[in-house]
C-alpha cells in the first residue's frame, strides 16, 4: 500500500480535506500513477527529494501508506500540507479545474513539504518540479513558461 | 548598448515586482475575486500573535477597524495554519480576507489578497464602491 487518495474511505484532521468526488478521481489518479513514473524513470527526482530535511525520496514519499491526498472544494490557492513534514495533502478544485499537469505539480510540490521542505520565503518544495521534469531551470532567469508547470514565482 | 542596459533595467524592475507568492497560488486575486472567496473582510491592526503548535502556525488578535460581510468583534482572533500559513507580525495594520473553519473561528491563507493598509487601496476603493459594511461588536 503506498500514498492513498481519499476517495470516501479517511477522515481527515483538517478542515475541508474531504473525499475526492467521482468526476475528479481520475486526473488525481492519474498523477500518481505519473509521480510513480517519474521517481522510477528519473534519477534527478529521488535525488532531490533525498536532500531535502527529512531525507526520503520521492519513491519512499510514493510507498507511505500514511500519506492521505484529499480534495479540497473552495481554498483559493492550488494545494496545502497540514505542516511541513505532514501526511495530510489537500489537492483543490481549483487545480482540478487547470487541469492534470496542474494537479500533478501540486501533488510534487506538496510532497517535497511532507519530506521537510519548508514554506515561507524558501523555494525547495516548488523546485522539486525542475527535479521531476516538470519546468526548466531556465525560467528562473526568464520568468516563467507557461507551457510547463513550474512557477519560479512560487516560494514556500 | 544604451537598449541592452534599458532592457536589463527593465528585467531587473519586473522581476523585483513580480509576485512572490509563498504557496502555490494561481494568480493574485483582485478585489472582487478576494471577497466573492472569503466570508469575511475585516482591516485592522495586530495586537498580539501567538504561535501554534505547527511552525508557521499561528492565532492573531486583531483591533478591528471596519469589517465587510461577516459582523466580528473589535478584538478578534484569527488563525492560520498549513503550508499556506499567512504570517502575522505584531503592530502592522493589515486588510484581512477570512473564512470560517468547522470550530466557528476565523481563518486566513496567504492566497486570499491578504496584504498591509498602504498597500491596500484599489481593495478598499472596492469595498467602498461593492462591499457590504458589517458591524464590528464590542467585546
Amino acid at each position: 500500500m503506498g500514498m492513498q487518495i481519499n476517495i470516501g474511505d479517511h477522515t481527515s484532521s483538517e478542515d475541508g480535506y474531504i473525499a475526492f468526488p467521482n468526476h475528479r478521481r481520475a486526473d488525481v489518479r492519474w498523477a500518481r500513477v505519473k509521480a510513480r513514473w517519474i521517481a522510477a524513470a528519473m534519477p534527478s527526482a529521488n535525488v532531490y527529494f533525498r536532500s531535502l530535511p527529512d531525507g526520503r525520496t520521492l519513491s519512499d514519499l510514493l510507498a507511505d501508506g500514511r500519506i492521505w491526498v484529499n480534495y479540497h472544494a473552495t481554498m483559493p490557492h492550488f494545494g496545502e500540507t497540514n505542516r511541513v513534514s505532514g501526511t495530510e495533502i489537500a489537492i483543490s478544485e481549483r487545480s482540478c479545474k487547470v487541469g492534470r499537469w496542474t494537479v500533478l505539480a501540486t501533488l510534487i510540490h506538496e510532497l517535497a513539504h511532507a519530506a521537510g521542505a519548508p514554506g515561507g520565503n524558501d523555494r525547495s518544495a516548488e523546485r522539486a518540479l525542475l527535479a521531476c521534469g516538470l519546468g526548466r531551470a531556465s525560467e528562473d532567469q526568464h520568468g516563467d513558461d507557461a507551457n510547463t508547470p513550474y512557477n519560479p514565482n512560487i516560494q514556500g | 548598448m544604451k537598449r541592452q542596459a534599458r532592457l536589463l533595467a527593465l528585467a531587473a524592475a519586473m522581476m523585483a515586482c513580480g509576485t512572490a507568492q509563498a504557496c502555490r497560488c494561481p494568480a493574485e486575486p483582485g478585489p472582487a475575486a478576494a471577497y466573492a472567496r472569503a466570508a469575511g473582510v475585516l482591516t485592522g491592526e495586530v495586537l498580539r500573535v501567538d504561535a501554534g503548535t505547527y511552525p508557521g502556525e499561528q492565532q492573531a488578535l486583531v483591533g478591528v477597524e471596519r469589517a465587510w460581510k461577516l459582523p466580528v468583534d473589535s478584538e478578534q482572533w484569527v488563525h492560520t495554519r498549513t503550508t499556506c500559513a499567512y504570517s502575522f507580525t505584531a503592530g502592522t495594520h493589515l486588510l484581512l480576507y477570512v473564512f470560517r473553519d468547522s470550530q466557528q473561528r476565523l481563518q486566513t491563507r496567504v492566497c486570499m489578497g491578504n496584504r498591509p493598509l498602504d498597500q491596500a487601496q484599489p481593495h478598499l476603493d472596492w469595498l467602498e464602491r461593492r462591499g457590504k459594511p458589517a458591524p464590528v461588536g464590542s467585546r
